[in-house]
């Protein structure tokens, strides 16, 4: 679902035919490219990648407790 | 003044950062370095907030770059109303955790988590634009779901997993109404973003995204519909980390952003006013009818937080200045209450060995300090006369009445008489029953006892923030910032030049 969020921001950030926004010497660049999504997107598969991570590693503990991973058998919080 | 704005992040990140380093050798100086921090983040608030009052908004540009290509970040009335509130608890947590810590191990881990944690919640208070706000409402998030699993019993890591899957799904909600809200505004400050669809008038889009939003943030705040992460997490958390979730997390991520962007970017609509009431309305009955019946001390005020959430947003979904008075007020009052009301489970879980209401009794004469200030907390949410949870309550009941809804104001008395009851029940035999638990000799250490005597003093004394010329003032003006509306827009364009 992440990886759709940051494809979709890309695709907000896309324009045909630019160049990238860097100034150079003898350069005029006429159409730019929206610099922005990258780096949020790049921000947010960081974010992503560590949420990913703690969950992988609440899951290895989980089962390291239970001995399973069937979540129906994960129910010692009730109510 | 200005330029003590950052500091409110670079602080708590610091600390973060440094207890890592010495967090293995020096035991003792971990929590030191934790409470120190948040010391600094009090007094540094309470001066931000004295200069706001004068000035009434303060901006920092990052980098010197100006808005809106650069990142600002702004504290006005309501930012610093909601900083001091913050702050203090954050600050009585930190101190509470010194002593009550003791009994975990790798204690250096949470006190870095925990310094993360009040950086995310800073940051999203002075955050200027919607990405800066979305990264540090992460930052918070992600240092509660490790905080909640820090026991790493079964129980704190099934909770925590169901945070954890929860909060990343409201995430994603609100990434995806970013990007939706920058494709169509293509800015991300704040400000000039409420001045690009004011232009624009009003679309399609705009619902699509205020549904989003809805569903994220009211996720992170446990609104109604989304709240069945909150007594898990609530309730498995170590006591300090279930104070800061329930006092100031859920508020922060949830009920600021709210007021934040659908009051000073939107504007408020009809559509996002009604749909507030019935989350509201919702929220309250549930958390009310659920706490009937709650044998664990946690699982009760966590099902109670749900409902005094209800509350805060039944006032904000009204919409009148009355009733956003009441609802900042009540915010204020729940997040001093609540806080104390975990910080004293804690103790009683400490001391007696057990969260379990019908195995403890007689609290009140073998722990005086921890049954007299959980009483005073008790009463405060009951709504007792002189405490401050009564005006608030008074406050927005009143203003459903003034605005012509004379039902909500029935419910809300309703639910009102149901936290009456359920804490009566609950908490009775508890505090004033014959003791038969045994309980260990040992006492509280002055750690845990004083923050928990300043919250019960502030939540007894609270109500003076309302008389006229007292303290009043910036409740006043962060009524006001949330009554301007886009009005928001103008007055930082305003103050920019």
């Amino acid at each position: 679902m992440e990886y759709a969020i940051n494809l979709f921001f890309i695709l907000a950030g896309y324009r045909a035919h630019c160049h990238a926004p860097i100034f150079a010497h003898n350069q005029i660049i006429k159409e730019m490219a929206d610099p922005l999504p990258q780096a949020i997107v790049l921000t947010a598969i960081v974010i992503g990648l560590s949420v990913t991570l703690l969950l992988v590693a609440v899951a290895i503990r989980i089962y390291e407790k239970y001995g399973t991973f069937d979540i129906t058998k994960i129910d010692k919080l009730k109510g | 003044m200005v330029s003590l704005v950052p500091y409110l992040v670079i602080v708590p990140l610091a600390s973060g950062f440094i207890i890592p380093i010495f967090g293995k050798k020096m035991k003792g100086a971990t929590s030191i370095i934790t409470s120190l921090a948040t010391f600094g983040l009090v007094s540094m608030s309470f001066a931000i907030a004295s200069s706001v009052i004068k000035h009434k908004i303060l901006i920092y540009k990052v980098g010197n770059w100006a808005p809106p290509a650069g990142i600002p970040m702004i504290v006005d009335s309501l930012s610093a109303f909601m900083l001091v509130t913050m702050n203090f608890v954050a600050f009585l947590v930190a101190v509470y955790s010194i002593s009550y810590m003791k009994k975990y191990t790798d204690t250096w881990k949470f006190y870095s988590l925990f310094s993360f944690m009040v950086a995310g919640i800073n940051g999203v208070l002075i955050a200027g634009d919607i990405f800066n706000l979305y990264i540090f409402l992460e930052m918070a998030a992600i240092s509660g779901y490790f905080l909640v699993a820090f026991g790493t019993g079964a129980e704190e890591l099934e909770a925590s997993f169901k945070y954890a899957v929860m909060g990343t799904v409201a995430s994603a909600f609100i990434l995806l109404g970013i990007a939706f809200l920058y494709s169509y505004t293509s800015t991300l400050n704040m400000a000039d973003m409420s001045r690009v669809l004011a232009a624009a008038g009003p679309t399609r889009l705009l619902q699509f995204v205020s549904v989003l939003f809805l569903m994220g943030f009211g996720l992170k705040a446990a609104l109604a519909p989304f709240h069945a992460w909150l007594p898990y997490a609530h309730s498995s958390a170590p006591a300090p980390i279930s104070a800061m979730l329930s006092g100031v997390s859920i508020k922060v991520l949830g009920i600021y952003a709210i007021t934040r962007i659908f009051f000073n970017v939107f504007g408020m609509s009809p559509a996002i006013s009604y749909s507030l009431i019935i989350f509201a309305v919702i929220s309250m009955l549930v958390g009310g009818i659920l706490a009937f019946g709650q044998s664990d001390i946690k699982r009760l005020f966590a099902y109670s937080s749900i409902s005094q959430i209800g509350y805060i947003a039944l006032g904000l979904g009204i919409a009148t200045p009355f009733s956003i008075l009441g609802a900042l007020f009540h915010l204020f009052n729940h997040s001093i209450f609540k806080s104390l009301l975990f910080l004293n489970s804690g103790s009683i879980e400490q001391t007696t060995g057990t969260r379990d209401l019908n195995k403890m009794a007689g609290i009140l004469t073998k722990m005086p300090v921890t049954g007299y200030t959980n009483l005073i907390g008790a009463l405060s949410i009951c709504g007792m006369p002189p405490l401050g949870g009564f005006w608030s309550k008074l406050i927005i009941i009143l203003a459903c009445v003034q605005a012509h809804h004379p039902v909500l104001a029935f419910i809300a008395v309703i639910v009102s008489i149901l936290t009456l009851i359920y804490y009566f029940n609950a908490l009775t035999p508890a505090l004033f029953g014959q003791s038969a638990t045994r309980y260990t000799t040992k006492k509280i250490s002055w750690a845990m006892a004083v923050p928990m005597i300043c919250l019960a003093f502030i939540a007894a004394i609270s109500f003076v923030i309302l008389i006229p010329n007292a303290g009043n003032s910036l409740l006043k003006d962060a009524v006001a910032v949330i009554v301007s509306g886009k009005g928001y827009a103008v007055v930082i364009a305003g103050a920019l030049r």
